[in-house]
């Protein structure tokens, strides 16, 4: 983990370094005595989840978890370390933490299981601030040659109801040769294309 | 005829392309959700106008923590010829919740016997 302080005096100003969820690293501002900060003052900076790391370090956290928990047994409806780490991370890195998962996803070197089970829930985890990355993961992950892979997608984005996803599940469905996939598939488009407009309003607006 | 209920991962029940495999052969993914134990194999009873099944999916989901998907097979008494014989179903989380709340105010299920981190959670639902 890697903080960068910059100190560009001439704008002499404090700027909070959550303000951009895209950020790469911590563009942290400050008066003129910045190299003042105390040791103190830094490690609380540190222990700020909310602040951006590296993406490199992020990227290794969220891989070293989907390996850590490769061989879970997952059971519907019963509460997962795994599930509450993957949730953790999304709220404390936000977007980086989606493109991390994104990542790991496209490149196929995870178990399909472990990735089933991000992606359905990346759909239910309540942050604004990761939305837009989450949706486009999971529209993104509806053509994965792993038919786990676009099954998770779709029912994340059953739970996120938003209707910017009927495009992209109509052309999975068209893609689709499982016939039992591409059945649980038109479902998801009926329950989005049907639900989508009240359950934005209460999760993410 | 009453059928048989079986909990399944759905997605372990896709036909798939398998090369090594003859036409109408099956691959051994399913084999998995056969949880037998003593050799026994546990399945529910569903009665043949399905009048128990909400009421059989309330009692599995009721033993949760959280409100999630729910997926089911239902078979023929008479018959396991695998894939074919086997009726494959899916429940949302809002689905099986509701089967819950049904199962609540009907008084089929307790709420106060139900798993902790459920109970919370259908106490915290809004009023409608």
């Amino acid at each position: 983990m890697q903080l960068e302080l910059k100190s560009p005096n001439a704008q002499n100003k404090r700027r909070l370094p959550m303000a951009d969820d895209n950020a790469q690293e911590i563009a942290l501002q400050v008066p003129c005595h910045d190299e003042q900060l105390d040791i103190a003052t830094a490690s609380a900076l540190r222990q700020d989840k909310s602040l951006k790391f590296d993406s490199l370090d992020i990227d290794r956290k969220i891989e070293a978890l989907f390996r850590a928990y490769s061989n879970e047994d997952f059971e519907d409806g019963m509460d997962s370390e795994w599930i509450s780490e993957i949730t953790a991370s999304i709220r404390a890195y936000g977007t980086q933490a989606v493109e991390a998962v994104r990542r790991l996803v496209l490149e196929q070197n995870l178990q399909p299981a472990v990735a089933f089970e991000a992606l359905r829930w990346l759909g239910r985890v309540f942050h604004p601030e990761s939305y837009h990355s989450r949706l486009f993961l999971l529209e993104t992950c509806l053509d994965s040659p792993s038919r786990l892979v676009r099954d998770g997608a779709a029912l994340g984005l059953v739970a996120m109801k938003d209707a910017h996803a009927i495009p992209y599940l109509r052309e999975a469905i068209v893609r689709e040769k499982i016939q039992d996939l591409r059945q649980d598939m038109e479902t998801a488009l009926w329950r989005i294309e049907n639900l989508s407009n009240a359950a934005i309003s209460v999760d993410d607006q | 005829m009453p059928l048989y209920l079986l909990m399944i991962n759905k997605r372990k029940w896709d036909r798939l392309n398998v090369p090594w495999l003859k036409p109408n052969q099956i691959q051994a993914d399913p084999l998995g959700d056969l949880r037998i134990n003593e050799g026994a194999l546990s399945v529910w009873h569903i009665e043949d106008d399905e009048s128990n099944l909400d009421l059989v999916i309330a009692a599995l989901v009721a033993t949760r923590q959280n409100f999630d998907k729910f997926e089911y097979g239902l078979f023929d008494q008479e018959i396991v010829t695998g894939f074919d014989g086997l009726e494959k179903h899916r429940l949302y989380d809002d689905e099986v919740q509701s089967r819950i709340l049904d199962a609540i105010r009907t008084g089929h299920i307790d709420l106060q016997k139900l798993n902790k981190s459920l109970r919370h959670k259908i106490t915290q639902l809004p009023v409608s």
